[in-house]
């Protein structure tokens, strides 16, 4: 399996996890001690749930559609944990990695859509 | 009747968790196992070769293993030879040439002997000592739905019941969460009772599409046994009626096999006992050629390997079969793919078929199955997971752990919630401490089992006879005793000290390793066997879960003794001063 890819899914899939978290009043309180303006509010869940088809677009791209479905649940659970997790042990990091996240997720996808999701 | 619906299913929650938790624990945590049935069985051998550094091309493996098979003379004789071939992919750690002989009359299938072999040299290795035989995973494999020490067919009624109610308990759930979107990410730390309610609530929706998957697709495996009379209202009682349903099935649904019988998922027996007796009936008339001899009349297969190998990619062939021409079929060459394509369960599937002696590729029956036999064998296919690489089967044991989790957390839940009620009436009732003792003797006792049986593996005599029935023993017999202990203690005490030992258990487990064999993290990381360093570095994981929740409960525990500590302090000094 292709690292690379199992990059890409991660870091978009944590993406997809922190924004729609973030996009929610109590935990954007938490984080930035501050309510959220209706225009983040909107940009996380925008971006919360581009990431989470990007995720999906990913996972159907390295496993065919069936098992591609079954990859992204999973990858899915682990970043809500994850997230979860971090929300209530180290808040700030939720929203550091989260921006190291979306360039990261970003630029893998596009080298991957370059290289046109051959391993080799 | 509760006051609303929402009520009633948080009842109705509550109750069929409690009845079926402790069962669906023991379910799930051994079903968890079995995700890495192959590896947990390869670390209980830790005679077997390590993952092959040097990985040749097919053509040259398949060589080096037909030749020992056509020279060997126990292997002569064989009714099917069969190379694996060393890859990255699941359970392809090793070359090896193995060889099954004819089953004995009654058995379903013969002996089979297996030679590893050295992919630079391209000779047998040379085992110091002989494989062990284990009860491995696949023990564990089956306990999770025949259990053990009852028979099979009583345990799969029992498991089946608590999987009806636990569909009922996973769905009940989903109406009582009352914030499932709002409550999404949240879990509130040391709030009690709170910290608790959040931490089921996250475990349970976090993996909520694989929970309602694993149940509903666990209750299909043995459809008929938990709706025994369908068939035969509808076909009449007689086996022959029985039959005639199933090859109607069968014709209809362009299936070979029928869903529901049972973990294997064969064909009805009464198909295939009587194909056994027509191969064995010709098989007298007409004997076959021995393959030995019949193999000098073969194609060049390698040949047919390199060019497989060619059209699939390099690493992506799993093994090769060769059976011999016998009832007028012509001697095959089977080619296996080394990963699926399909989440459905279909054994064979993507296998390329070679007429032995002519090089011709057989063509596969062509697969136009209904769309009922596709959705039937997709949900047996992702219960078991068999089409799951490195990381999706990583995924399917973290969803299998937080299923764990969920019962833990939920049974917990159901004591944390009733203590205080409890201990403000002052009526500490016989039924709440069965409960609080039945948890600790569950949650940690089948964790320490479960350490106690891998323990087992590494001190009984690698030659005992019978050895892989002491290895479930263990199991139980440590399970036992722990459960004895936490009925014997008060019940915070009995869980520190349950999970501490569970903890030290799982901890020591690669130190007992690599004082007992030479399949230790140094070795096999320094080898990069991964599949075989992963089983101990999650034994490491496991007793730090453990031993994490030993800790909290010593917390707890000091707190609550410093708790009693003042107040009986502030009861002496006010007596005093009373006095």
């Amino acid at each position: 399996m292709d690292l690379l890819l199992l990059f890409a899914i991660l870091t978009s899939a944590y993406v997809a996890m922190a924004a729609l978290g973030l996009s929610m009043d109590k935990h954007f309180e938490q984080v930035f001690g501050t309510e959220p303006k209706a225009f983040y509010q909107r940009l996380l869940q925008s971006a919360g749930w581009l990431y989470l088809l990007l995720t999906l677009w990913f996972c159907i791209q390295g496993w065919q559609l069936a098992i591609g479905f079954v990859v992204w649940f999973g990858t899915l659970t682990l970043m809500q944990g994850s997230f979860a997790l971090l929300l209530t042990y180290q808040q700030r990091l939720t929203s550091v990695l989260l921006w190291a996240a979306v360039p990261l997720a970003t630029l893998s996808a596009v080298l991957l859509w370059t290289s046109g999701f051959k391993s080799d | 009747m509760k006051a609303s619906f929402r009520q009633s299913m948080t009842w109705l929650h509550t109750w069929t968790g409690l009845v079926v938790g402790w069962v669906l624990f023991f379910v799930f945590v051994t079903g968890t196992a079995s995700y890495a049935t192959q590896e947990i069985t390869r670390w209980m051998q830790p005679e077997r070769p390590m993952q092959s550094l040097l990985v040749p091309d097919a053509a040259t493996q398949f060589d080096m293993a037909y030749q020992q098979l056509r020279s060997l003379p126990q292997s002569q004789q064989a009714q099917s030879w069969t190379v694996n071939l060393a890859s990255d992919a699941r359970n392809s750690s090793a070359l090896s040439a193995s060889w099954t002989a004819a089953p004995e009359p009654g058995e379903r299938r013969g002996p089979t002997e297996t030679l590893y072999m050295d992919t630079s040299s391209g000779q047998p290795i040379e085992l110091a000592e002989p494989v062990r035989e284990t009860a491995g995973g696949r023990a564990l494999l089956r306990m999770h739905y025949a259990l053990h020490y009852i028979p099979a067919d009583t345990a799969i009624l029992i498991v089946g019941l608590c999987t009806m109610l636990m569909l009922v308990a996973i769905v009940t759930g989903v109406v009582a969460h009352k914030k499932i979107i709002k409550d999404f990410f949240t879990y509130r730390q040391q709030k009690g009772l709170r910290s608790w309610l959040d931490a089921h609530n996250l475990i349970s929706v976090s993996a909520l599409p694989f929970y309602l998957m694993i149940t509903y697709s666990g209750l299909l495996f043995f459809l008929y046994s938990y709706m025994p009379l369908a068939v035969p209202l509808t076909y009449g009682f007689e086996p022959e009626n029985r039959d005639a349903y199933y090859s109607e099935l069968m014709t209809q649904t362009g299936s070979g096999r029928v869903l529901g019988l049972g973990g294997g998922g064969g064909g009805p027996r009464q198909a295939q006992t009587e194909q056994g007796g027509r191969s064995g009936r010709e098989g007298r008339s007409v004997r076959p050629l021995p393959l030995g001899q019949q193999a000098e009349q073969f194609t060049d297969l390698s040949a047919l390997v390199a060019q497989t190998e060619e059209l699939w990619g390099k690493g992506q062939i799993r093994s090769v079969t060769i059976t011999p021409a016998a009832r007028g079929q012509a001697a095959q060459l089977q080619i296996t793919p080394a990963y699926a394509d399909t989440i459905r369960r279909s054994r064979g599937a993507g296998t390329l078929s070679f007429n032995a002696q002519t090089a011709q590729a057989i063509a596969a029956s062509p697969a136009d199955v209904a769309a009922a036999e596709v959705f039937g064998s997709s949900m047996l296919g992702l219960h078991e997971g068999l089409f799951a690489d490195s990381w999706l089967r990583w995924l399917y044991l973290v969803s299998g752990l937080l299923g764990c989790a969920m019962i833990a957390t939920g049974l917990v839940l159901w004591t944390v919630k009733r203590r205080p009620k409890l201990a403000k009436t002052g009526e500490y009732e016989a039924g709440h401490q069965l409960v609080e003792k039945l948890n600790v003797a569950t949650i940690a006792g089948l964790s320490f089992g479960l350490a106690a049986y891998f323990w087992a593996n590494r001190l009984i005599p690698a030659d005992l006879a019978g050895r892989q029935q002491w290895e479930i023993h263990s199991l139980f017999l440590a399970w036992g005793a722990l459960a004895l202990y936490s009925f014997s203690r008060p019940v915070f005490i009995a869980w520190r000290d349950s999970l501490s030992l569970a903890a030290a258990a799982f901890l020591l487990l690669p130190l007992l390793n690599a004082l007992t064999t030479e399949r230790h993290l140094g070795q096999t990381l320094w080898q990069q066997d991964w599949a075989l360093a992963s089983v101990d570095l999650v034994f490491i994981l496991l007793g730090l879960m453990l031993g994490w929740a030993a800790v909290k409960v010593q917390r707890k525990l000091g707190q609550t003794k410093h708790n009693t500590a003042t107040r009986n302090r502030t009861a002496t000094v006010a007596s005093a001063e009373v006095l």
